[in-house]
């Protein structure tokens, strides 16, 4: 399998949708400037979307190598993922920011 | 609330730093920080946290289209990651015990140092991408194993660029720093992943370009996680300046591969000293007090 073609994939739905849902609340903030409850929610939605992708891709890539059977890159994807989390959980525990 | 002129002068803003973090592959937090902050009084924090989202953006929607085009090296980005992202975990933990602030005068200092390099290799890559010259090259033991190369078609020339990376347990170690730098000052992610990619790997500053571009979104979507359970992410920018940069980053990834390379490189010593120079006046502010010009 050529492993760019997944990828593309992860990332170009993670730019549509997202794309989509700050367009709209963009539009929607032009248009109708005292629904901001709907703008704010909407661009919560989109931020979530489009910090979600980076995970999905490294997990996408990860299986794509093991599919593949390129293991030494597998696990090199498997330890990025790990990193992510174990950085993600120690920012919530220790208060970084 | 925002008035409508102000979403449009940060709908452009906000392009422009797509645009620019395009072309040279870095996430454009250099450009949005201080503009939010000066031009529209955004706190600081804040600031940087709106920022920080649209790295995670304008990674993506830049990502994207180099994946598209073959100019990214996947597997070389994820080798990177790896210590990248080390890196930024061992930097968040130390912001906890020690100070960033002398570190802004050691980057700094690199940050000199390799906008030389970047100036100084002009001709040599013009030269060397011109007569796809990137595989004269000896390999070392971990760049063999992994078997790290690539190749692109460059639009400027028209004729593809092969190359074989080189220096990758180098690399591997500097991009541990990248990532350290990056979680201790908040910026720099991009510009050294470039640089050390081009400049000591042996990879064409364009595939060098699209890598970055890539691997950016890893450590910003962590922190910007982070930045929005500390409540710091004001959502009334969020939509304009998502926007802004993913269709900047649109724009710049479409142009950038017709770009001729030595053009691109005097567009990163630019930068590179720009940047060098405002970590240099914030080192000195905040160890010495010393103030330099427009800092």
């Amino acid at each position: 399998m050529d492993i760019n073609r997944p990828i593309y994939l992860v990332l170009i739905t993670g730019v549509i949708i997202s794309g989509v849902i700050f367009a709209s609340a963009f539009v929607l903030h032009l248009v109708m400037p005292s629904g901001m409850e709907v703008v704010n929610a909407l661009a919560l939605i989109g931020a979530a979307v489009l910090i979600f992708t980076p995970y999905v891709r490294v997990v996408v890539a990860l299986g794509a190598f093991c599919f593949n059977r390129e293991y030494k890159f597998a696990v090199l994807s498997l330890i990025v993922l790990v990193m992510m989390i174990v950085s993600f959980v120690a920012g919530l525990l220790f208060h970084i920011i | 609330m925002l008035e409508i002129t102000h979403q449009l002068t940060f709908l452009g803003l906000t392009f422009a730093a797509g645009f620019i973090g395009a072309l040279l592959g870095i996430g454009g937090g250099i450009i949005i920080v201080p503009a939010l902050t000066i031009m529209f009084g955004v706190p600081i924090k804040e600031a940087i946290a709106i920022s920080i989202v649209t790295v995670v953006a304008t990674s993506i929607s830049g990502g994207s289209s180099y994946v598209e085009q073959r100019i990214t090296n996947i597997r070389l980005a994820i080798f990177l990651e790896t210590s990248t992202t080390i890196g930024a975990f061992v930097g968040a933990m130390l912001v906890l015990v020690v100070s960033g602030n002398y570190l802004y005068v050691v980057f700094a200092l690199l940050a000199f140092y390799l906008a030389a390099s970047q100036i100084l290799s002009v001709k040599r890559e013009v030269k060397r991408t011109e007569s796809n010259d990137f595989m004269n090259i000896t390999q070392d033991r971990v760049s063999r194993y992994l078997n790290l190369r690539g190749e692109y078609f460059d639009a400027a020339i028209n004729h593809k660029v092969e190359y074989l990376v080189k220096n990758s347990i180098l690399g591997w170690i500097v991009s541990f720093f990248a990532g350290l730098g990056s979680a201790l000052l908040g910026v720099g992610g991009g510009i050294f992943k470039v640089s050390l990619m081009n400049i000591f790997m042996n990879v064409p500053l364009k595939a060098a370009v699209a890598t970055s571009k890539f691997m950016i979104g890893v450590t910003a979507a962590t922190s910007a996680i982070l930045y929005f359970v500390a409540g710091l992410v004001n959502l009334e920018y969020l939509a304009p300046a998502a926007l802004g940069t993913m269709l900047g980053a649109t724009v710049g990834t479409a142009l950038m591969n017709k770009i001729k390379v030595g053009w691109l490189k005097v567009f990163f010593f630019l930068l590179m000293c720009y940047i060098g120079y405002n970590m240099l006046g914030k080192g000195l502010l905040l160890t010495l007090g010393m103030r330099l010009p427009f800092i």
